[in-house]
């Protein structure tokens, strides 16, 4: 089965990331990639596979490519091999290092045009320096290296070409350009067959890379894309700040690695595991003690389940002050249940829900009384229950006894009517929730959904339906093993072809 | 990309077109040569309501910074915006702000453009950059880079505004310099370059995918054109210093950044650079502290929930702001005496009355343009009768500008929103 491919620009993470890879001689942590605009979003992933290139990112892109260019030419020897840095040998090492960027042995009609563009630069008086920084800015400034272009084969267009393969393999687990081995790979004919696309896969699994694809996976997931700049009452929460920001995101990026790649891989296990990457300031948020960097603690089974239950996730769906069950239950019915919402009423008004009064009212009572409008009840009946069983924590993610404000006990319990028989009926709190997410099947089967739209950078079509259902039925029989589902999306037919 | 500190153009002793201010005069008014467009997030309230003392428009105390301009401001009270969900008024309004888009989605972008972008063929026609779209740590915040925090819209798709001042220096004033032709004869080499490969790609996509490849060489076409219109422009300007990312992001340097921006804005428009700007101050769910104000919270959580005391500080901040660019206007000066003020329209606007996302009555002033002949009449303030969205003030500001007449704006077509703001004009009903 083939499944559209739209021309699919590299996002900004993805740009930077290359970018970094293409000129890995030179040990570049900083790249101009944050100059172009904001992605668009399939689902909850970024990506720019709908909109063309605007005027505004033209520019961008022609000057972060001559940024970079200049960057590399002003060190020549990083790239020139040899000592007389002739025309002729930056020439040769353009090319080089243009089939790297565009992912692809070099036609002899680009290497033509690319050796002209080098000439222009020697003959205008810049040398070996000016060829090697007017060639890398065409390179960097092309739609080939810009977007992932996808030919398919001479034979056979509407499979990919082992380079093309290789390029939507680095791109998923490596964030950026093809290593050395998956070119190889390309080139030797292995990723023209799906058993060698699943070695591939494994052995990219296995890189430091895939646990910073994971980590961005997870984030993009869950919607905690602010997290670098999440705003919390300091008055409240004197410890917020950079290092706490940090401490969330690599406590994400330790667990999700350590379920993933370091334990059995499942989805269940993600989400219901009680240990996290407590460094300073988060035991604030635990009550353990901090340990170092890359350190996990165990945490009290009582309170606490996996990725749900964990900082990041509780403090970015939340108010600077005050939770939000209505925030908590929104993402997890659209992100991991896959849950179509549509957009409140017209005409709402937005009051956000204040802090109870001690001895007269609770929030949790104003929470759902807020709920109590016929127009509202439809989807609040959905989201508030799954967000009241979080109520035991803060709007940092602080596990709670008796809310601060109005001073009452907390009150966890909800009852869940979703129609998902592994969800449904009384819940005591997150943790007995959370548990449950990882067993349900229609949880599951989004989760594969949405590897999939991130795997793509698009959302699913009709023509995806076949694919999707298999991936799912696949996700349910290993139990939720992560792995096993990314191999089996790397290798099936809508990762190896393109539109015809 | 290498450019003098200081970028000394050929100085020919005044540029001839800066003298034509009144040829452009249409029948009624004198049209603005230039229109600007400023942004602050979440509304003026409490307590932002302009009066008239004497015939004479007087601000209160959070807009006190304004009030040297007064006399050459219009402010209107009682505008109602068009979002049309006030739970999602943050993305909603940003959207709409200069659109009169009224999206579907909290995640979706406007696909009609900006009033500026409306604009900018009228009045930038010859200019090397079509509008200059520059922000102030607008991409900071909870939710970055979504349509929370874009307000400038083309018909194809989001104009990003730059943070960076010495970025937005390089890629505006970029060709222009000492070494000037070297760079732009490279530019092109490497245009051409690029369209080689387009062509190549071209051929390995069928029709859906083409229009992609069109806009990427219309880009290169608009890039080209600029820097032929570069190459005949004399000015002198000085490149803002270079920042990096980390002092560039810093919630204390916003104070700085914006009076770099503030001067790279009326520099392009003193050089003719472009005839459109916008100035984005942060966005609508803005984390950035001001300094003086609680420290604890940032923007968007003290609009919602703060004291009033200080969210009268955060925006009589936010009014000095608007305030030094109207200064810098009025300061620079024309050999025959007349100010960058006097040929510019500045609209500031923001995306809702308050911070609990109220959609009226939502603050927009209007100040500059020709002190005797402008469009709009100045040392005024306009309390609105009867309910009229947003789009009308901003259809009586493509009016003034010469934008050829249109009834309604974006999405918007009720009758709330259609026409030009009665009363707004000097010289119309």
């Amino acid at each position: 089965m083939v499944t559209k491919a739209p021309l699919r620009r590299l996002t900004r993470a993805q740009y930077h990331q290359s970018a970094i890879d293409l000129f890995d001689a030179y040990g570049f942590t900083d790249t101009p990639a944050w100059r172009f605009p904001g992605e668009e979003t399939a689902g909850p992933f970024l990506t720019q596979v709908k909109g063309g290139i605007t005027p505004l990112e033209v520019d961008v892109a022609v000057l972060a490519a001559d940024e970079l260019a200049t960057r590399a030419a002003a060190q020549p020897e990083k790239l020139l091999s040899c000592v007389d840095q002739t025309l002729s040998c930056v020439q040769e090492a353009v090319a080089t290092l243009a089939a790297r960027a565009y992912r692809h042995p070099l036609t002899g009609e680009e290497r033509a045009d690319l050796g002209a563009l080098a000439q222009a630069g020697f003959d205008g008086g810049g040398g070996a320096k000016g060829a090697l920084r007017l060639a890398l800015t065409g390179v960097l400034a092309s739609p080939s290296f810009l977007s992932l272009v996808e030919r398919g084969r001479t034979d056979a267009p509407t499979r990919l070409t082992g380079y093309e393969v290789a390029a939507r393999l680095a791109l998923l687990l490596r964030g950026g350009l093809p290593d050395e081995a998956l070119t190889q790979a390309a080139a030797d004919g292995t990723l023209d067959t799906a058993d060698g696309i699943a070695a591939q896969t494994w052995r990219l699994l296995k890189e430091p890379r895939a646990r910073t694809q994971l980590a961005v996976f997870h984030q993009q997931w869950l919607g905690l894309g602010g997290l670098a700049h999440l705003d919390k009452d300091t008055r409240r929460y004197p410890w917020f700040d950079d290092t706490a920001r940090a401490a969330m995101r690599d406590e994400l990026e330790g667990f999700v690695d350590a379920v993933i790649r370091r334990s059995d891989g499942r989805l269940e296990t993600l989400f219901s595991s009680p240990f996290a990457f407590v460094r300073a300031p988060l035991h604030k948020v635990y009550g353990v003690t901090a340990v170092a960097a890359g350190e996990s603690v165990g945490l009290d089974p009582e309170e606490r389940a996996g990725l749900l239950t964990q900082a990041a996730f509780l403090a970015t769906h939340a108010s600077p002050k005050l939770t939000s069950p209505t925030h908590r239950g929104l993402v997890l019915l659209r992100n991991v249940m896959c849950f179509p919402l549509g957009d409140p009423p017209p005409g709402v008004k937005i009051d956000p829900i204040p802090t109870g009064t001690p001895g007269q009212t609770t929030r949790r009572a104003l929470v759902e009384q807020h709920s109590q409008n016929p127009a509202c009840r439809s989807c609040h009946a959905m989201m508030d229950p799954l967000g009241l069983s979080f109520e035991r924590y803060d709007a940092a993610g602080v596990y709670r006894a008796v809310d601060l404000d109005d001073g009452a006990p907390i009150d966890s319990t909800a009852t869940i009517d979703l129609g998902d028989p592994a969800l449904d009926g009384p819940v005591k709190d997150a943790v007995e929730l959370s548990k449950r997410l990882g067993r349900s099947e229609n949880v599951l089967g989004c989760t594969a959904t949405q590897w999939y739209r991130f795997a793509f950078g698009r959302l699913e079509g009709p023509d995806d339906t076949a694919e999707l259902q298999a991936l799912a039925k696949r996700f349910v029989s290993t139990r939720g093993q992560v792995p096993d589902l990314i191999v089996a999306l790397t290798t099936s037919d809508a990762f190896r072809s393109r539109a015809p | 990309m290498n450019f003098d500190r200081r970028t000394l153009l050929k100085a020919l002793a005044v540029a001839p077109v800066l003298g034509a201010r009144r040829a452009l005069a249409g029948p009624e008014w004198a049209r603005p040569r230039n229109l600007v467009v400023v942004y602050h997030p979440n509304g003026l309230e409490p307590g932002w309501k302009p009066a008239m003392t004497n015939g004479a428009l007087t601000f209160p105390s959070t807009l006190q910074a304004l009030q040297p301009f007064a006399s050459r401001c219009l402010a209107v009270y009682g505008l109602v915006n068009g979002v049309r969900n006030e739970v999602a008024a943050h993305a909603q309004g940003m959207t709409s702000l200069w659109t009169g888009a009224v999206i579907p989605k909290d995640d979706a972008y406007s696909t009609w453009p900006s009033i500026d972008q409306l604009a900018a063929p009228v009045l930038s026609t010859g200019s090397p950059l079509a509008s200059l779209e520059l922000g102030v740590q607008s991409q900071a915040g909870f939710g970055a880079g979504d349509n929370q925090s874009v307000m400038i819209y083309g018909g194809a798709g989001k104009l990003q505004p730059e943070d960076d001042p010495s970025a937005a220096f390089r890629r505006a004033f970029g060709a222009a310099g000492s070494d000037a032709s070297r760079v732009r004869a490279e530019r092109k080499s490497v245009i051409d370059y690029v369209r080689q490969d387009i062509a190549r790609v071209r051929s390995g996509y069928g029709t859906a995918e083409q229009f992609k490849l069109d806009a990427h060489l219309e880009g290169l076409r608009q890039l080209e054109q600029r820097l032929d219109a570069l190459a005949g422009l004399t000015c002198n300007a000085t490149a803002p210093s270079q920042l990096g990312a980390g002092a560039l992001g810093a919630t204390e340097n916003f104070d700085t950044l914006a009076t770099a921006q503030v001067d790279l804005l009326s520099t392009a428009l003193r050089c003719g650079l472009t005839r459109v700007a916008s100035l984005q101050l942060s966005n609508s769910i803005s984390d950035r502290r001001i300094t003086g104000v609680n420290p604890s919270l940032g923007v968007h959580a003290t609009m919602h929930a703060g004291t009033r005391a200080d969210k009268v500080l955060i925006n009589r901040y936010f009014a000095g702001v608007v305030a030094r660019l109207l200064q810098k206007l009025d300061s620079t000066k024309f050999s025959d005496g007349h100010s960058l003020l006097d040929e510019t329209l500045v609209v500031w606007g923001t995306e809702m009355a308050i911070g609990n996302h109220l959609k009226d009555p939502v603050p927009f002033i209007v100040a500059g343009g020709d002190p005797a002949m402008g469009y709009f009449k100045q040392n005024q303030l306009l309390e609105l009768a009867s309910p009229s969205r947003t789009t009308r003030l901003l259809l009586s500001v493509l009016e003034a500008c010469g934008v050829p007449s249109r009834s309604t704006l974006g999405d918007l077509k009720d009758e709330l929103s259609t026409g030009t703001l009665p009363g707004a004009s000097r010289v119309t009903a």
